[in-house]
């Protein structure tokens, strides 16, 4: 298994990959940050999103509320990076080359997902990292204390880990829509799409939405649980749509012939 | 050993038969040609021996492994399907690097086969900046990567200008002098008939040849042009061919005799004594490329075949049967 993820590694590791899943989650959560700081108490809730206060800047978990802003923004790159990912083996031909080579194809799926799973996790730590920079440049142009700020380790790991986990569920769903429709395009068009109209529209047309929906579940698990939806239970449902997304792509890649 | 064997071999998307009850043999050892027009069912087929689709009916063995088990095989052979397959950003090396990694392959076979193709000098420069020629090579490369007993190369002349053409049958024959087995397909027997030493002919899935080139060579025919000068004298010299064993058709106003050259004088003296003269006496060999193409028929397969349905399959099949060529020459 590891020279399945070794090989996928290797095709990670292009400029483009880097750049555009690595790079553009280090920036949204950089840019989120920024515009935290700046706009910090001045407005309100807004829909789906909220700014924070000057206070809860300069809480402990103040210098990664930038994180927390930009969690969907991080999925979005995941699910874009996975979906490429798989998409490219379709469009470039080489899984005709892949499954000649290992014909076990659910090791390649597997294999894949691992390597897309550590390179998710470097993603997160990118954007981890660029918060936390983000905020500690930020917060003397903007008068906010840091005093507080000391004792958050803890904080920062937990909140790296949800992002992180919630960036795996989004990429997931990137990786099984892109292996069905074998589209990039039509994997971040439709998972897209959903997660961020199809489900706030169904959440607001229904008096009491289930909790289980991708989306709820998905925003919970980034915002480490939300009233509705607390933690444990979005990690859970976060774990099953990772498990069954990886099992469906690893049954429709074992029965599909490759006429690619 | 033989390297490849089918039994009738067969492969159906919906009322399409793209292969049907194919039967191969193909030994261990040697280049062989696999030809067929475009759309015969060459890909088709290779793919079934590769793993990548399921027969819909029949059975087949790759170095003594059932297709329906690639993974005892894979590790023995290495293949180029169809056309050029590779991350476009990422350097030929890194491409290799992945396929070796995927195969637990040392780093530095990626090195020896970039040295075999001749590529050693791009190596590290992104695939999208190569030339179709050097994409085929680099295929070439991937496919010979697990150092294979088994090289399958389909179409690796396809899209290539002559001299790149040549440059890879050269690359054929020196893979050929290594004592491991190559299937090339290609849909024009002209491209790789020299580095070929066996060749297998299919249209419409179905075999229609399979044996040696120096076979095919000698079962090629010749044919004789004959005209008299007077038409009404046509039926008599019709006759007179036929009374002397040969084949004959007209064709654009005159009779094309299957005939040796060497016959043409016979002909001529004979024609003299029953009174008629002769406008028009030529004597033609015929190529390997014509005998291919008398075989295979002149028109596209995939056109053909694309409308074929259940009913229309068996008329196809029974116009295959009625080839000329079909399966001369079978040592199968």
């Amino acid at each position: 298994m590891l020279r399945i993820m070794r090989s996928e590694i290797i095709r990670l590791m292009r400029p483009s990959l880097i750049v555009g899943g690595i790079g553009s989650m280090a920036g949204a959560s950089g840019v989120a940050t920024l515009i935290g700081f700046a706009a910090a108490g001045k407005s309100g809730p807004g829909p789906g999103q909220y700014i924070p206060t000057e206070a809860a800047l300069a809480a402990p978990d103040g210098y990664i509320a930038g994180l927390m802003l930009a969690a969907n923004l991080i999925g979005i790159a995941a699910l874009t990076v996975w979906a490429i990912a798989t998409a490219t083996d379709f469009s470039s031909g080489m899984v005709r080359l892949l499954a000649q080579a290992e014909p076990r194809r659910w090791r390649l799926i597997v294999g894949k997902v691992l390597a897309l799973v550590l390179f998710t996790l470097v993603g997160a730590l990118a954007a981890t990292l660029a918060a936390a920079g983000t905020a500690a440049a930020c917060a003397p142009a903007f008068g906010i204390s840091t005093s507080a700020w000391a004792d958050a380790v803890p904080t920062l790991l937990e909140t790296f880990r949800n992002v992180a986990l919630a960036a795996t569920a989004w990429g997931a769903i990137g990786l099984l829509i892109a292996l069905v429709t074998r589209s990039a395009g039509v994997a971040i068009a439709v998972g897209i799409g959903y997660l961020v109209v199809l489900e706030n529209m169904i959440v607001a047309a229904i008096s009491e939405p289930p909790k289980w929906l991708l989306g709820t579940t998905l925003t919970a698990l980034a915002a480490g649980g939300t009233p509705a939806v607390p933690f444990e239970t979005a990690a859970w449902q976060g774990l099953a749509y990772i498990v069954g997304c990886v099992l469906a792509a690893v049954a429709v890649t074992h029965f599909r012939e490759i006429t690619d | 050993m033989d390297a490849i064997v089918t039994e009738r071999l067969t492969k159906r998307f919906g009322d399409l038969t793209a292969v049907d009850r194919l039967d191969l043999r193909i030994p261990s050892g040697g280049v062989v040609g696999f030809v067929g027009p475009n759309g015969s069912g060459k890909s088709t087929t290779i793919r079934m021996l590769l793993g990548l689709l399921k027969p819909t009916a029949g059975t087949a063995h790759v170095l003594g492994a059932p297709i329906s088990n690639p993974a005892r095989y894979a590790h023995r052979v290495g293949a180029l399907i169809e056309s050029p397959a590779f991350v476009p950003g990422l350097s030929a090396r890194a491409n290799l690097r992945s396929l070796a990694a995927l195969r637990g392959l040392p780093m530095r076979r990626v090195d020896e086969v970039l040295e075999i193709v001749g590529l050693s000098g791009r190596a590290r420069d992104l695939v999208r900046t190569y030339s179709l020629g050097m994409k085929q090579r680099l295929a070439i490369a991937a496919a010979l990567l697990p150092d294979p007993d088994l090289l399958v190369l389909d179409e690796p002349t396809n899209g290539l200008d002559p001299a790149g053409v040549v440059e890879i049958r050269t690359l054929l024959m020196e893979l050929g002098r290594e004592g491991r087995t190559l299937l090339v397909s290609s849909h024009l027997l002209s491209e790789i008939e020299a580095a070929c030493d066996r060749v297998v002919v299919i249209r419409f899935g179905e075999m229609l040849y399979s044996g040696s080139l120096v076979e095919l060579k000698a079962r090629t025919s010749s044919r004789i042009a004959l005209a008299p000068e007077h038409d009404p004298d046509v039926p008599r010299l019709t006759d007179l061919c036929v009374a002397r064993g040969y084949a004959v058709r007209r064709a654009n106003g005159e009779l094309v005799v299957e005939a040796p050259a060497e016959a043409a004088a016979e002909l001529n003296r004979a024609a003299a004594q029953a009174g008629i003269t002769l406008r028009k006496l030529v004597a033609s060999e015929q190529s390997l490329e014509d005998a291919f193409l008398r075989m295979t028929g002149a028109d596209a397969g995939g056109d053909r075949r694309a409308r074929t349905g259940p009913g229309a399959r068996a008329a196809h099949g029974s116009r295959g049967r009625t080839a000329p060529a079909r399966k001369e020459g079978h040592d199968a």
